[in-house]
């Protein structure tokens, strides 16, 4: 019991000393815990604001797809029933409606809507004509343009696409077949390159990817973005104008 | 009458010592000019048209080089220049056909002559398709000129067309996201761990 006391002597100087530099940090105390409250607010800020932006991407990434794919069903409805009115061109919520786009290599039921322009709410909603380029089996360039990804993402495809590959093109009067000349990942060039949608497109770079001399003057151009993120650049592809074949109405 | 001769001779004699009037090294200032560059309405799928002239409050004729470019929003991404001579009459440029957007477009003059100054102006401006927007009023700005010049503004149009965007979002944007959630992430972290310490 002696020898106990005084180990029980020796650990309380220890209790005191504690106790000492407690009331230094009394004061110290509240300005930690505001400066963890404070870090704990920005985390939880921080990580709210990153889950925001990374929910508008994900909304780009799918939820336009989804919405896009609603879009394409409303417009190929519209456009069914505008031709069985004897319409050509069908006016939609999305812009005006002229065509279906088949591309067999995209999959047998591919079929995306064909809308006149190349705003966003068109190219959300389809496949976009674009302003000033020649109609469907006309003579001229008659140029498309697609999302490739985003937005039903209708030309997310198109780098697979080869020479020899097959589009087809459904109006009312008729379906246009175009052969491709040039492959998905042959030509890419800036967006400020707008040669492409010339009426007989020539490629200014000597050497460069253009439609062939023998490719007529009935031309069809696919163009969409060479890259899944933005990007400047553009892919281009080039095909001529195979046969036509009638609607049967 | 011989005290008159004599005043009468003083002051030629004083004429006389009058040193000669020396010429001024006094140069005039440049007249001001005012740069207006301006993007008339054209149809979708044209070129853009660029308008650039200069005024100055002056009877000389103003003449010089004019250059004219085309920038990417209001940065300085140029995206198109050329340069032309200024004899006094508005200069018309066709450029090059743009994707939607908006762009601003800088005329630059530098006179010829030391009379006039050089002066500097821009207008921005929007390219929107027509089926949405039709002919499209664009904003306008000036901007200050420089050696004497004043500032300058210019009115605008819409315009055409080129190559569409059909991609997706900026890779940025989600390096950014997952930035944020990251640094949010290590805070609340750090914050755990001080205060178990």
């Amino acid at each position: 019991m002696d020898r106990t006391a005084p180990e029980e002597s020796q650990v309380e100087p220890t209790r005191v000393r504690r106790r000492r530099t407690r009331p230094g940090g009394s004061t110290a105390k509240p300005a930690r815990s505001g400066r963890r409250r404070i870090s704990l607010w920005l985390g939880c800020g921080l990580i709210a604001a990153g889950l925001a932006v990374l929910g508008w991407v994900a909304w780009q990434f799918w939820g336009t797809n989804w919405q896009a794919h609603q879009r394409h069903d409303q417009v190929t409805t519209a456009l069914a029933d505008g031709w069985g009115d004897g319409q050509d061109v069908v006016r939609t919520d999305f812009g005006n409606a002229t065509a279906i786009l088949h591309v067999p290599r995209f999959g047998k039921d591919y079929a995306v809507p064909v809308l006149e322009g190349s705003t966003d709410d068109v190219l959300a909603a389809g496949v976009g004509h674009m302003e000033d380029t020649a109609e469907a089996g006309a003579k001229g360039n008659y140029v498309l343009a697609g999302h490739r990804v985003t937005h039903g993402e209708p030309f997310a495809d198109l780098p697979q696409l080869r020479p020899g590959d097959k589009v087809h093109v459904e109006t009312r009067d008729a379906t246009y077949t175009y052969v491709l000349d040039t492959g998905g990942e042959d030509l890419i060039i800036p967006f400020t390159e707008t040669w492409v949608l010339d009426p007989s497109p020539v490629n200014p770079r000597d050497g460069g990817t253009q439609p062939p001399g023998d490719a007529g003057s009935h031309l069809i151009t696919l163009l969409t973005c060479s890259e899944i993120f933005h990007t400047d650049d553009r892919s281009v592809i080039f095909g001529h104008l195979l046969k036509t074949t009638p609607a049967k109405h | 009458m011989r005290r008159t001769l004599t005043a009468l001779a003083l002051v030629v004699a004083m004429l006389g010592w009058a040193p000669q009037a020396q010429a001024d090294d006094y140069t005039p200032e440049p007249v001001p000019t005012e740069c207006t560059v301006e993007v008339p309405t054209s149809a979708v799928g044209r070129n853009v048209v660029l308008e650039a002239s200069v005024s100055a409050n002056s009877n000389t004729p103003i003449t010089g080089t004019v250059r004219l470019s085309i920038a990417r929003g209001s940065s300085d991404r140029e995206v198109w220049s050329t340069t032309r001579r200024y004899n006094g009459s508005r200069v018309r440029v066709e450029g090059p056909t743009l994707p939607r957007g908006n762009y601003t477009a800088t005329s630059q003059f530098t006179s010829d002559r030391e009379v006039h100054g050089d002066c500097a102006g821009s207008a921005r401006f929007q390219v929107r398709s027509k089926s949405k927007g039709g002919e499209v009023a664009g904003e306008t700005e000036g901007a200050g000129g420089s050696n004497g010049s004043g500032g300058s503004g210019g009115s605008v149009g819409g315009v055409a067309t080129g190559l569409p965007n059909t991609g997706g979002p900026h890779l940025l944007v989600l390096l950014v996201g997952l930035g944020l959630v990251a640094a949010g992430g290590g805070i609340l972290t750090r914050t755990r761990r001080t205060a178990l310490a």
